[in-house]
């Protein structure tokens, strides 16, 4: 039995009334001098027992009265036994459509299509006086929920006009979200009916805290609701998809190609023999190749391009195959800025006047060569070498990436800006050297983990010439030294030199270092490479939109024999390249998330448009925001290309955005029997394969019905009880 | 405060006078409706003759001896010969009680006053008795006029307190008085009805011819209260009971009733008469059932 209305429980405390006014009447005697007490004694004497029991047998009735009145208030209800529905008792129901991104899979018919009929074919078994919310996988549990109907041809072309969309499930979530609302509603049945393909890629059933905390919701409900489970679209669909596409460079520059990996996938259970990727660049094809995926199999193409003017630039790959229920996912985006140059600022701290004396110097020649045999040869980064004394009269907003060369401190200002600087986009590179100062470093850069170190520095001679390491001297005379060991952290910067890439930077011999902290445990922070002792070697940490570098040992030969290698020069350039890769604000982005354009006063008096991949284009209203002006836009449902422009602009002014949906909809794997067991045993979940037995869970049994009335009647007859022994007894 | 002795004294006289001028108004009302009959001859008895002397009264000359053997004799009257009546009257606690005005024990003051002087203008010897839970007041029966200052002066300073302990003072009363007379008693008597039962049997032992007249407030038999009352006992001070009256009523009412029964019962099993008088209602009804008794002596 359930209480419709347990929120008046609080009446029951009128049973207390009749009690209460008994004590008030005990207090409110009116004495009265008698004579003929004999008889009230004696009366007293033979019926105290029959007095007391009667006095009790009234209080009992009226407090029965209330109870009774009370009790219909709050609408018990017995609701039938087996679960399904009883013709007596409303129905409140929640109606979940799983609309995420595989629900499109399906060529003839598909999956949402499904979903929709059984959706409404579901809506047809409730009746007059039954309601429904109405909830979708990709909003539920995202703000207020929408309000329960009751109007049920209204439901039926809300069921119509809904569209799957290009976003993932979070399936826990929606459930979570369905069965509150379910608490919210008032009729006796609680029915939530979830309509999805089973795919087992939004379920994260290995999750099990969320879905310990989804059970002990439903085992807390008020009513437990019935929750049905059922399937639509196809066991496992043929789909191939693309789903990856990455440029190898983090910095693309017109002075050297770059080349694009594309994965290619096949998540369906037939060979996908007949498979041609094509390669665009800003919507012009430039490469097409064939591939061929057998089941579960993904493939890795290459495509190099140059790009030939800086800007933004939208890249794409397009799949074409016959064995493909889910078109959707063959083609990916990928928006380029492409830099004509990248500016570093290297602020040297051991100024010398010979060449190659100290760090900088060889940071300026590893960042950016010269070929003596051809002088108008150049690369993308332009460096600017300044005395660490100068940095606080520099303007780092010009610049994408600072390096600190063996600086031996920096006055409070300074590192403020350094901070500013690093939050809103730019990189920072640490290379210490013999002139650092341990003690500022951790007081005005380390913070205890606040500032812009990533991590403390534990030793570092500075009053003596001997190593803060010595690295042991063996039996032999040969010198032992230590050497850059592994990449213990994946970093674009180091992918290069990976050994299966050809590159062996363990040959490097290093003399000396600055010995670490341990990493404080923050997300935010992580070492890349380690020396052959286990020692940090390079740790980064990320800070607001930009980075930070730590090299631990000097990049110039007083530390080590770096420079003498050939792995120096791109190391330095991939290090800069990485810190310098943001691109605020961001222009690849997931479907769901806000676009963002900034640009200056000047270039937002002309009105912005964007253009969308479905749709006229749309004026952005502009927002100040200091100096600067952001255009936003929210609404990125619809997976593809943007394009943000000043009206009648050229195409250098215009940029590229891309909206990608998630492509782990792409995997066409269902859950497994026992998936569905263990729901069917944690959240009492019914599964329902087909309409009919999901007809048969629903169908209409006998039994429940609402006490209301008989409590009234009993109520009633309480109160005639209570006139008549008061007529007898008086 | 204390009174000054004059003034008390004066209320007093007061008191008795006033009970006095009730008696008397009572009881001649009474009687002129009776056409004054009442008075003939009922208070004297015959003893013997004995010859005329000078100075005997010409009226108490036995005319027809006088007649058969030509001697003047007069009647000779003997005081013992005359009704000796016992008035008691019940002054404990619950004669306090008033339900509307007059207190049962005000009314059977009054009431004894009146048969008080009705009795002794019939040359009745009137004695009296006041109790509660012992004897407290106790005059012995004479007839004259003086005496009934005395009775009404008794009277009027009584005033009621105590417990009643009526049983076992009918009892020693029933033991007290010697001579066979008229005991009438006034009081609620409320007491266990079987010792008053025993008491009256040990007066209708002794011969005496006893009058019982019932003092009772009418809501005292009808218990008409219609709330929660704290009754609070005027015998005993402190017993208190706390009682829904309307849920009692019925158990009061039948409680009383059975009561009355077996005390009417017990009365007329010893040819006691017994008269409920109700302070509601006029005195006479008491000096009618005291004459209506006296004739049948």
């Amino acid at each position: 039995m359930v209480f419709l209305n347990w929120i008046l429980i609080g009446g029951l405390a009128a049973v207390a009334a009749p009690v209460i006014i008994h004590l008030l009447q005990r207090n409110r005697v009116t004495p009265l001098d008698w004579g003929a007490m004999m008889f009230l004694e004696e009366l007293l004497a033979e019926r105290a027992r029959q007095i007391k029991l009667r006095e009790l047998l009234l209080l009992l009735v009226r407090a029965s009265i209330l109870a009774c009145l009370a009790l219909a208030l709050m609408r018990p209800t017995i609701l039938a036994s087996s679960g399904a529905r009883a013709p007596d008792v409303h129905t409140s129901a929640v109606l979940l459509l799983d609309d995420s991104f595989s629900m499109n899979a399906g060529r003839a018919r598909t999956a949402w299509q499904e979903a929709r009929e059984r959706a409404i074919r579901y809506v047809d078994t409730l009746r007059k006086g039954d309601d429904v919310t109405l909830l979708f996988t990709s909003a539920a549990g995202k703000g207020a929920p929408p309000a329960a109907l009751f109007d049920l041809e209204r439901v039926r072309e809300l069921i119509r006009e809904a569209r799957p969309r290009h976003e993932s499930a979070d399936v826990a979530r929606a459930l979570d979200a369905a069965v509150k609302q379910l608490e919210t509603r008032h009729n006796p049945r609680r029915e939530l009916l979830f309509v999805t393909d089973l795919q087992a890629a939004g379920w994260e059933l290995d999750d099990g805290a969320r879905w310990s905390y989804l059970a002990g919701l439903v085992r807390s409900s008020r009513i437990a609701p019935q929750i049905l489970l059922t399937s639509v679209g196809q066991e496992r669909p043929s789909n191939v998809a693309l789903t990856g596409l990455t440029p190898s460079r983090s910095v693309v520059d017109p002075y050297a190609a770059v080349t694009f990996h594309v994965t290619a996938a096949n998540e369906g259970p037939e060979k996908a023999g007949d498979a041609a990727v094509t390669f665009f660049v800003n919507g012009a094809p430039k490469a097409t190749r064939n591939v061929e995926l057998a089941p579960g199999a993904r493939e890795v193409l290459a495509f190099t391009y140059q790009f030939e003017r800086p800007g933004s630039h939208l890249v794409s790959c397009r799949l074409r195959s016959g064995a493909d229920e889910l078109p959707d996912d063959n083609e990916l985006l990928h928006s380029v800025v492409v830099l004509d140059r990248l500016p570093v600022l290297l602020v040297d701290g051991d100024r010398r006047t010979q060449p190659l004396a100290s760090e900088a110097d060889f940071l300026r020649e590893a960042l950016s060569p010269r070929d003596a045999d051809d002088p108008t040869w150049r690369t993308v980064i332009e460096t600017t070498a300044i005395d660490s004394t100068e940095l606080k009269y520099a303007d780092l907003s010009k610049y994408r990436v600072v390096v600190l060369a063996n600086v031996a401190a920096l006055p409070g200002a300074t590192v403020g800006d350094l901070e500013r600087f690093v939050v809103a986009g730019g990189g920072l590179l640490l290379a210490p050297g013999d002139r650092v100062q341990l003690g500022a470093y951790n007081r005005d850069l380390y913070r205890n983990g606040a500032g812009l170190l990533p991590v403390s520095l534990d030793k570092l001679g500075l009053s003596e010439p001997t190593p803060l390491v010595k690295v042991a001297r063996g039996p032999e005379p040969a010198p032992a030294y230590l050497h850059l060991g592994g990449i213990v952290s994946n970093a674009p910067a180091l992918e290069l030199f990976r050994p299966e890439r050809g590159q062996d930077w363990t040959q490097a011999r290093i003399r000396q270092y600055v010995a670490t902290g341990a990493p404080s445990g923050q997300d935010d922070v992580r070492v890349l490479a380690s020396y052959s002792n286990g020692a940090a070697a390079l740790v980064q940490k990320n800070l607001g939109e930009g980075k930070v570098y730590l090299l631990t040992t000097a990049v110039d030969t007083g530390w080590s024999d770096l420079p003498v290698h050939p792995f120096y020069v791109p190391l330095m350039q991939c290090l800069v390249f990485d810190l310098a890769s943001a691109v605020i604000p961001p222009r690849n982005l997931r479907v769901g998330q806000a676009l963002s354009y900034v640009t200056g006063a000047e270039a937002a008096r002309h009105p912005h448009l964007l253009y969308r991949p479905q749709g006229d284009p749309l004026e952005l209203a502009p927002r100040r925001q200091g100096a600067l002006t952001v255009y936003t836009h929210d609404d990125t449902a619809a997976p593809g290309s943007y394009l943000v422009a000043p009206e009648g602009a050229g195409a250098d002014e215009r940029v590229h955005y891309t909206v990608t949906a998630d492509r782990a909809e792409s995997v066409m794997v269902r859950l497994e029997p026992g998936d569905l067991r263990r729901l069917e045993r944690d959240l009492g979940a019914h599964y329902a394969p087909d309409w009919d037995s999901l007809g048969r869970l629903i169908g209409l049994d006998g039994g429940g019905y609402e006490l209301s009335a008989w409590l009234i009647l009993a109520a009633a007859g309480f109160c005639f009880l209570e006139t008549w022994l008061l007529r007898r007894w008086s | 405060m204390t009174q000054p002795a004059e003034i008390t004294e004066h209320a007093a006289l007061e008191r008795v006078s006033k009970l006095r001028l009730i008696a008397r108004t009572v009881v001649e009302s009474f009687v002129s409706g009776q056409h004054r009959s009442v008075y003939k001859g009922f208070s004297v008895e015959f003893a013997q003759h004995r010859e005329y002397s000078r100075g005997d009264e010409l009226r108490h000359i036995d005319w027809k001896v006088f007649g058969k053997s030509d001697k003047l004799f007069v009647k000779q009257y003997e005081e013992e010969t005359n009704l000796r009546a016992h008035l008691c009257l019940d002054a404990s606690g619950s004669m306090r009680y008033a339900g509307h005005g007059e207190s049962k024990f005000e009314y059977a003051r009054k009431v004894a006053a009146a048969l008080a002087y009705l009795m002794i203008g019939q040359s009745d010897s009137v004695g009296f008795v006041a109790f509660d839970d012992a004897l407290r007041q106790q005059i012995p029966p004479r007839g004259t006029s003086g005496h009934l200052s005395t009775l009404l002066k008794t009277l009027a300073e009584i005033e009621p307190d105590r417990e009643t302990n009526l049983a076992p003072l009918l009892h020693e009363l029933a033991g007290r008085i010697r001579r066979r007379g008229l005991v009438i008693v006034l009081s609620d008597f409320f007491a266990p009805v079987e010792d008053l039962i025993k008491a009256l049997a040990h007066l209708h032992h002794k011969r005496h011819e006893v009058i019982l007249f019932q003092i009772l407030d009418p809501r005292e038999i009808d218990f008409p209260f219609e709330e929660m009352h704290e009754f609070r006992c005027m015998e005993r001070p402190g017993v208190r009971l706390r009682l829904d009256a309307p849920r009692v009523a019925k158990l009061y009412r039948e409680r009383f009733q059975r009561f009355q029964e077996r005390l009417r019962e017990a009365c007329h099993r010893h040819r006691f008469d017994h008269t409920v008088l109700t302070t509601n209602q006029p005195y006479d009804a008491a000096l009618a059932q005291y004459l209506s008794r006296r004739q049948g002596i």
